[in-house]
C-alpha cells in the first residue's frame, strides 16, 4: 500500500480467537483507508505486487459504524468472488447524512491469478464486535 | 478488563455461576476447571456469557463449555436455547463459519504398520487437499448445482461418488439438515461458494492421521470400532466463503431488524430476531443451507483423504475399509426437543464452538451407537492429543445437549508468533515423531500448540461435569494446514 501522510497508520492488537486492528488518521476518510491498508497488509504479508487495473469500491450504512464494516466487507466479497487484490485506495469520500450513507472508493491493485505467492492469510469478515468509530480513530475485529 | 466473577457452584464440581443482574435473563453457566476460569480473567469471555444471557426467549442458561474463550457476540464454546416458535435467532450465536465441524474416519491399520510411510502420506495429503487462502478446488458448481448443493448436503457428494452411502448415517442430521432455502442465500454467497467445495481453508481447518493411545472405556470403543494403536483421520473444515457471506449478509439484515422487535441487545453481534418473524425465518433458511454446503465439503474432503490413504498404504483394500466414525457441527443453529422445567419443548440450541453430546438412546443418533451415546469428537492441537468422548443424559440438563468442541485457544495468533519461531516450532513437531504441511508457515505458528489450551484440562472439566465421557485419547502423527 502506498504511504500516507505522518499521522496515518495502524497496530494489530491482541485477540485471542480473532485479529483486531487500531488505525488513525487526520480525519475520518484517512483513518479508514489505514485500516484498509492494514487488513491487505494482513492478508498478503510483505510481497510486491503489478499494479494491472483499479476499480471502484462502494457501500451503504445507516451509520459510520455501517460503512467501516460494510466497506471491509466489500473489499473481501470482490477479493474472494473477483479475485481483485486491492493494494492502494484513494478518492475516498462518505455522502448522505444519518440514516442513507454512501461510501465510495477507487482501489488499484492486481488479480490473485497474478500473484507470484499465495496469500499469507484469509479473512473471513470484518464484524461489529467491539467497534470503535471515530474520526481519527478506528478499531476494529476482524474474523479470521 | 472483565470484573465479572463466577461462582463455584458448591455442590457440583466444575460448575459455576454468574448470578442474572441488570438485562440478564438468566444466569451464566460455566463449566470449567479452576485454572481455565483463572485464565478468562482479564478477557472479555466472561462479559459475552453476561451479554448471551440477555437474549430474548434465552433458556435456563447462557451456557459456556470447558474450552471457552473470547469470540464476538457469543464466546466460542457458547451454548444457548431458546424456544422454537418465537425465540431469538442470532447469526452471532453461530458465527461466520456455519457448520465448521469435525469428521473421524476409522483405519484397519495400527500406528506401527503405517510410521515408515508416514512422510509420504503427508506430502500426497498436502498434494491432494486445496489448502490454504484464495485455493480454488477442482469442482466448479453451475448456479443449479449449487442449489441442489445447499438443500442435499453431503447426500449430494455421495451421489456424485464422492464417499459412500453409509457415511450419510453417520453424519449429524444424516448431512442435510432440513429447512434449508437456497432462495435465502444472496447471489453473492452463491459466488463465493461456486469453486469452495473440496478445498481446507485456512486458520485452524486441518486434515490429520493419528493413532489411538489410551482407551478409557473398552465397551464404548469397542461399539465406535476403535482399538488400540488404530490410525484413524481427522477432517475439520466449514462452509467456506459461502457461509461467511451468509453470516455477513444477515447481520446487516438483523441490525436493520433488531429495533423492529424489542431493546437493543448489549452487543451489536448478537443482534438478531424472533424465529416467527420473516428476518428470523429467512436467516433459519440460510443458515441450514450453509451447513449442508459444509456437510458437503467435509464430504468432499472424506474422499479426498480416502484416495490418498489407499494410495499410500494399498493393504487397507478400498475406501470402504475407511469408514465414518461420525461428522459433528462445531456452529450451528439446531432445532431439538428438550425437556425445560419438566416440559417437553422444541427448541433451537444456538451452538458456537459446542458439539452436540446427545445420550444413550436418544433418536437422533445412528441405531449403531445408540446404546453407547453420541460420539462426541474433541480434536485437541496439532501437537499434543485428541479426544474421542460418548454423549450424556446429564448433558441433556446441563447445556442442552452439548460439550466441548476442541482445546480452545489461549494465545492471540500474534502472541504466538511472538513467543515462538517457525523453526522452534518445527523442531518441536519432528522431535515428537509429527509430520507437518502447511501452506503458510506464519498460519502453522498461529496455530501452535501453545497458543491452545491444554486440552487435557478442557477434558477434564467436560468429563467432570458430566458432559461426555472420556472413550479414547489419541496423538497426532500426520498434520497438514491452510
Amino acid at each position: 500500500m502506498e504511504e500516507g501522510p505522518k499521522r496515518q497508520g495502524y497496530e494489530f492488537q491482541d485477540h485471542v480467537a480473532d485479529v483486531r486492528i487500531r488505525a488513525w488518521g487526520n480525519g475520518f476518510e484517512e483513518t479508514l483507508v489505514a485500516v484498509t491498508t492494514a487488513v491487505w497488509s494482513y492478508v498478503l504479508g510483505d510481497v510486491s505486487l503489478p499494479r494491472s487495473r483499479s476499480w471502484e469500491v462502494s457501500a451503504e450504512g445507516h451509520d459510520m459504524d455501517d460503512i467501516v464494516v460494510s466497506f471491509l466487507n466489500e473489499q473481501i466479497y470482490l477479493y474472494e468472488s473477483e479475485g481483485l487484490v486491492p493494494l492502494s485506495v484513494k478518492d475516498l469520500k462518505v455522502q448522505g447524512k444519518d440514516g442513507a450513507l454512501r461510501l465510495e472508493a477507487l482501489f488499484e491493485g492486481c488479480l490473485l491469478t497474478e500473484m507470484p505467492v499465495s496469500p499469507e492469510r484469509q479473512v473471513k469478515a470484518a464484524t461489529y464486535h467491539g467497534l470503535v468509530v471515530g474520526p481519527e480513530l478506528i478499531e476494529v475485529t476482524l474474523d479470521v | 478488563m472483565s470484573a465479572i466473577r463466577p461462582a463455584r457452584d458448591k455442590e457440583r464440581e466444575f460448575h459455576w455461576i454468574i448470578e442474572p443482574t441488570g438485562p440478564m435473563r438468566v444466569p451464566g453457566v460455566i463449566y470449567a476447571t479452576q485454572s481455565i476460569i483463572d485464565d478468562l480473567h482479564g478477557t472479555k469471555a466472561l462479559q459475552q456469557v453476561v451479554n448471551v444471557a440477555s437474549l430474548p426467549g434465552i433458556l435456563e442458561g447462557s451456557f459456556a463449555m470447558p474450552d471457552i474463550h473470547e469470540g464476538y457476540g457469543f464466546p466460542i464454546g457458547g451454548v444457548a436455547a431458546v424456544p422454537a416458535d418465537d425465540g431469538y435467532i442470532t447469526p452471532g450465536g453461530i458465527g461466520y463459519d456455519i457448520n465448521c465441524g469435525v469428521r473421524v474416519l476409522l483405519s484397519p491399520l495400527t500406528e506401527d504398520q503405517v510410521k515408515e510411510r508416514l512422510e509420504r502420506l503427508v506430502e500426497a495429503l498436502f498434494r491432494k487437499v486445496p489448502t490454504g487462502v484464495g485455493k480454488e478446488g477442482p469442482i466448479s458448481l453451475s448456479q443449479e448445482e449449487l442449489r441442489r448443493v445447499l438443500v442435499d448436503g453431503a447426500r449430494w457428494a455421495v451421489k456424485k461418488g464422492y464417499g459412500l452411502q453409509e457415511d450419510l448415517v453417520r453424519c449429524e442430521e444424516g448431512g442435510a439438515m432440513q429447512g434449508a432455502d437456497p432462495g435465502a442465500v444472496s447471489e453473492r454467497a452463491f459466488r463465493r461458494g461456486r469453486r469452495g467445495l473440496g478445498t481446507l481453508g485456512s486458520g485452524n481447518h486441518f486434515i490429520e492421521a493419528g493413532s489411538v493411545s489410551e482407551i478409557f472405556d473398552e465397551e464404548t470403543a469397542k461399539v465406535y470400532g476403535l482399538f488400540p494403536r488404530q490410525v484413524v483421520f481427522w477432517v475439520h473444515s466449514g462452509s467456506r466463503g459461502l457461509g461467511h457471506q451468509v453470516c455477513s449478509d444477515y447481520i446487516v439484515t438483523m441490525r436493520r431488524a433488531v429495533s423492529k422487535y424489542g431493546p437493543p441487545l448489549p452487543d451489536r453481534q448478537l443482534d438478531g430476531a424472533p424465529l416467527s418473524s420473516p428476518e428470523g425465518r429467512q436467516y433459519f433458511a440460510a443458515m441450514a443451507a450453509a451447513a449442508n454446503y459444509a456437510w458437503a465439503n467435509r464430504q468432499v474432503l472424506t474422499h479426498y483423504v480416502r484416495e490418498v490413504a489407499c494410495e499410500v498404504f494399498p493393504e487397507i483394500g478400498g475406501e470402504e475399509n475407511l469408514p465414518l466414525l461420525y461428522d459433528v457441527a462445531h456452529n450451528i443453529g439446531k432445532m431439538e426437543k428438550h425437556t425445560v422445567s419438566g416440559r417437553d419443548m422444541k427448541v433451537l440450541v444456538h451452538r458456537k464452538g459446542a458439539t452436540r453430546s446427545f445420550p444413550p438412546g436418544h433418536p437422533d443418533i445412528p441405531e449403531k451407537y445408540r446404546k453407547k451415546g453420541q460420539p462426541v469428537l474433541v480434536p485437541g492441537d496439532m501437537g499434543r492429543a485428541s479426544y474421542i468422548l460418548s454423549g450424556t443424559e446429564e448433558a441433556m440438563r446441563l447445556s442442552f445437549g452439548s460439550a466441548c468442541h476442541g482445546a480452545g485457544r489461549a494465545k492471540s495468533r500474534a502472541e504466538a508468533k511472538r513467543t515462538l519461531s517457525p523453526e522452534a516450532l518445527q523442531g518441536e513437531l519432528k522431535e515428537k515423531g509429527i509430520h507437518v504441511r502447511a501452506a503458510s508457515i506464519k498460519g502453522l505458528i498461529e496455530e501452535a500448540p501453545s497458543a491452545y489450551k491444554d486440552v487435557e484440562e478442557v477434558v477434564l472439566a467436560t468429563h467432570g461435569a458430566g458432559l461426555a465421557k472420556k472413550v479414547a485419547k489419541l496423538k497426532p502423527l500426520v498434520v497438514i494446514k491452510g
